[in-house]
């Protein structure tokens, strides 16, 4: 594989920054480049950017010079917190709720069931990665919900919990929503599209 | 006639490397120094420094609170007189920020004895006096030191009734946040010193940053509007975390939502990324949830400190639309709702796409 060195000393900020992004953007997926910097907030940043990008450099420094080396990557520039994603397939799943009861008998059944749903979760092994709340069943996590303890105890164990957006405006819950973190529609499809299963009692 | 050519106009950004807000110490590093004083209390003392305002307001009677605030730093642009009235611009932002109207004024100078015309000081000046008169206030004097880089700014001194201040501290959940002006100014300033920003956007750049916040305020204070602030050094997220906490609120904004400047999520693309963004973002982060996949200019856009940026405050959502309709009418097109506030949650802020 190639190499390509960036000589960005002497350069003022964010200079060292353009001239690393532009031979980022000519190098193919695989090159190693190096980046010579003689300011260290420019340093930093710098730094701080390729880390962001899903290519942490490594920094050697000798006297005022610092020198930052880094492999490009496959995907370039891809999303900071794209690793946040799980993989799809290979048994995550995500429990998606539509309502705030189950099923179609009585209400008052359904509310139990919810109940039972949300004490059960917390004990299976593996977790699931979401939990996906929408239409009526943003009415769980409101304020004065009795559910929100159980929703808040689901999070803590590293479930992250989604609430719609649009189904907390049209309830006008919007500022009510006590645990978890509203969403949209994008971002619950692609958590939907990733999952390996995905459990809608 | 001695046939003299004219020298060729001096270029004040020579003269730095860091400009602006740009210049401002690092948030982290004055809330260190910051932590070790004792607030001043006063029963009078209205707004001080511990909600991160804008200014200090003291209330002299039951009618009037007198808002002082003061604002300098070493040159954003090249020309003078532009630069005079930027820095007035931003000077005279934190007075209309806590809902005020302008008194007097007094120049804050930093300029050389002898490596700059004299002349170039005039063209300051005047920058500065035209601003002040807009504002419909009173120049009345001054300081001046001899240091290098230049630096100006002024001194202001505004009222407010006592009731009518609009602060940091007074958000709460359930309102849609508005912002006044775009955002950008900082990426197309450094874009501009490394010969990236194209003439055209860096124009619109300088243009928005004389802007007055002044119809802004009149909007927000026709509006009943209780907590804003304006976009500086800190970003509009380091300006939103001051908000929310002081407010103890969280505050959800919509990435896509926010009104940017033409061309400088361009430039961020390119990598032009002033280094006051990576220090607003280590300021953020920690009490900040972005979203999956966000946009990294667009992220990094958020954090770009603004000189003289526009006002951003929370409005009950039925009034919202017709606030914008006047901010639009009143020299502020690119005026938008970019988000909302929640009930406070562990993150301050939620940035969405």
């Amino acid at each position: 594989m190639s190499n390509t060195s960036i000589d960005a000393r002497g350069q003022i900020c964010p200079k060292p920054l353009i001239m690393t992004k532009q031979a980022l953007t000519a190098s193919a997926p695989g090159t190693t480049l190096s980046v010579l910097i003689d300011n260290e907030t420019s340093c930093r940043n710098v730094e701080r950017f390729l880390a962001d990008n899903g290519m942490p450099p490594t920094v050697v420094q000798d006297g005022p010079l610092f020198t930052l080396s880094f492999v490009k990557n496959e995907e370039p520039l891809a999303a900071p917190d794209a690793a946040a994603y799980c993989v799809p397939g290979a048994g995550t799943y995500v429990v998606s709720l539509a309502g705030d009861t189950i099923g179609r008998g009585s209400p008052e059944l359904g509310a139990r069931l919810v109940k039972g749903l949300l004490a059960t979760i917390k004990e299976l092994s593996p977790l699931p990665t979401h939990l996906i709340l929408y239409s009526s069943g943003i009415l769980l996590a409101v304020d004065g919900s009795p559910h929100v303890e159980a929703l808040a105890e689901i999070e803590q164990m590293g479930v992250k919990l989604l609430i719609c957006g649009t189904c907390a405006d049209y309830y006008e819950k919007g500022s009510a929503i006590h645990v978890g973190t509203i969403s949209n529609m994008l971002d619950i499809l692609e958590v939907l599209t990733r999952a390996g299963k995905i459990i809608a009692p | 006639m001695t046939g003299v050519t004219p020298a060729a106009p001096f270029d004040l950004l020579s003269t730095v490397e860091y400009g602006g807000c740009s210049a401002k110490l690092a948030p982290g590093s004055l809330a260190e120094v910051l932590k070790h004083l004792a607030l001043s209390a006063h029963p009078d003392l209205l707004v001080g420094i511990a909600t991160h305002d804008d200014a200090g307001v003291y209330r002299v009677d039951a009618e009037t609170a007198l808002i002082q605030t003061l604002d300098f730093f070493p040159p954003v642009c090249s020309d003078p007189r532009e630069f005079g009235r930027i820095a007035a611009a931003n000077a005279l932002s934190d007075v209309y920020a806590m809902g005020g109207r302008v008194l007097t004024a007094m120049n804050i100078v930093c300029f050389p004895a002898t490596q700059i015309p004299l002349a170039v000081l005039g063209e300051i000046l005047a920058g500065g006096q035209e601003k002040v008169i807009e504002s419909g206030g009173v120049m009345v004097g001054g300081h001046t030191i001899d240091d290098w880089p230049p630096k100006y700014g002024l001194s202001v001194t505004g009222v407010v009734h006592p009731d009518r201040i609009i602060t940091n501290a007074g958000l709460r959940p359930g309102l849609a946040l508005i912002l006044t002006k775009p955002l950008g100014s900082g990426t197309l300033v450094a874009g501009a010193r490394v010969g990236l920003a194209t003439g055209c956007d860096y124009r619109a750049a300088l243009a928005t940053m004389q802007q007055l916040n002044k119809n802004g305020a009149a909007v927000m204070q026709a509006f009943d509007v209780k907590a804003g602030t304006d976009i500086t050094g800190f970003g509009l997220l380091g300006h939103a975390m001051q908000m929310a906490d002081a407010s103890a609120v969280t505050l959800r904004i919509q990435a896509s939502r926010v009104p940017l400047l033409g061309g400088a999520h361009a430039l961020a693309e390119q990598g032009c990324l002033p280094g006051a963004m990576f220090r607003n973002l280590a300021y953020v982060e920690k009490k900040t949830r972005f979203a999956a996949n966000l946009d990294y200019s667009l992220k990094m856009l958020l954090l770009d400190p603004q000189t003289s940026g526009g006002l951003c405050f929370g409005i009950a959502p039925a009034k919202a639309q017709q606030a914008l309709e006047q901010l639009h009418a009143t020299g502020y097109p690119a005026a938008t709702i970019i988000g909302e506030t929640i009930g406070r949650r562990a993150h301050s802020i939620e940035v969405i796409r």
